[in-house]
């Protein structure tokens, strides 16, 4: 986990925070066995869409959702809630990708065949971001939510990471 | 061999795309060129480069016709104070002609990266980050080019 220090404004909070969200949800999609190409692909939208709404404050999750294309099921799905926080002098700005790494070991591979999308929860309040449209997340019928704790913190403003994983 | 290096704010002062969309102004500055549009297409994968800090300590290299231009991002303090940045336009387009781009890449990332790289452009590769591009690679580009036959001159002697 690398800290590092610095006086601080809520833009730079907000563009720390989107960055490595994107960079965290890139690693979990490596870790786990699916390409991250298909993130890339739509990487300034997704980044547009998280830092507008960071700035809002309208952004409360990001979920990355893996889905059996054939069957259109869940297969598995990462949640970052966001906590609004802010602090200007002495800002500690850090990310712990290592406490991810532990659980996508623990939980395993997901299949090759697998899918997955980007979606977030906003408030209703929301500004619509171009290249962004409603939907709904599939069902986590069968599914469990284990929390994680904080993985990122950009000078109070913070993300706390959990995943849902198949009751067995 | 001339080497000119520019240093380019990212996280927290810009956001990877950003840092990208100088880097590309510097690169290719006429809208709509080739280069200008290959550099664009492939803006999400750079992003993703330039988030994991890959530009930290290892360059985005671009080599071929003139002098080989060496970008690195600066992060955190340093790119909030911007004291070490340079981002001032270079003298000549080292997109024009013949040019070839190598970016910094970590290791567990690259096959990947590669891959995603190879159906977008024919210009621009990957490498891992902890290994230098190789001198002969951008002189025997070079080479090629200056051993080119002159069909003028070859017709009329």
């Amino acid at each position: 986990m690398s800290t590092t220090v610095f006086v601080n404004t809520y833009t730079h909070s907000v563009t720390y925070v989107t960055d490595k969200l994107l960079t965290l949800i890139k690693n979990i999609i490596r870790l786990s066995g699916l390409n991250p190409g298909k993130l890339t692909q739509d990487w300034e939208v997704l980044e547009r869409g998280i830092k507008t709404w960071l700035d809002t404050g309208d952004l409360e999750e990001v979920h990355l959702e893996v889905f059996n294309p054939n069957n259109d099921k869940l297969v598995g799905r990462w949640d970052f809630e966001i906590f609004y926080g802010f602090s200007a002098d002495g800002a500690a700005f850090w990310l712990d990708p290592d406490v991810i790494s532990y659980y996508i070991k623990k939980q395993g591979l997901w299949p090759g065949s697998c899918d997955y999308r980007i979606v977030v929860t906003n408030k209703p309040s929301r500004p619509d971001v171009l290249g962004w449209s409603k939907t709904t997340l599939r069902s986590t019928d069968g599914f469990v939510k284990q929390s994680i704790g904080t993985t990122i913190d950009g000078g109070g403003l913070t993300a706390g990471a959990g995943y849902w994983r198949k009751i067995s | 061999m001339t080497v000119i290096a520019r240093r380019i704010k990212a996280t927290p002062a810009r956001s990877p795309s950003s840092a990208w969309s100088v880097i590309v102004n510097l690169l290719a500055p006429k809208a709509g060129s080739a280069a200008r549009v290959e550099l664009e297409n492939i803006a999400g994968i750079a992003s993703s480069l330039i988030s994991d800090e890959a530009f930290r300590n290892s360059p985005a290299v671009v080599y071929g016709s003139g002098p080989r231009v060496r970008l690195y991002c600066l992060y955190d303090e340093e790119a909030i104070s911007g004291e070490n940045a340079s981002e001032s336009a270079l003298s000549f387009v080292p997109t024009e002609g013949d040019w070839k781009m190598s970016l910094p890449c970590l290791a567990e990332d690259l096959g990947w990266v590669q891959e995603a790289l190879k159906k977008k452009s024919s210009q621009i590769t990957a490498r891992d980050l902890a290994t230098a591009v190789d001198d002969d690679e951008c002189e025997a580009q070079q080479d090629a080019k200056n051993l080119g036959i002159d069909g003028e001159a070859f017709l009329n002697s």
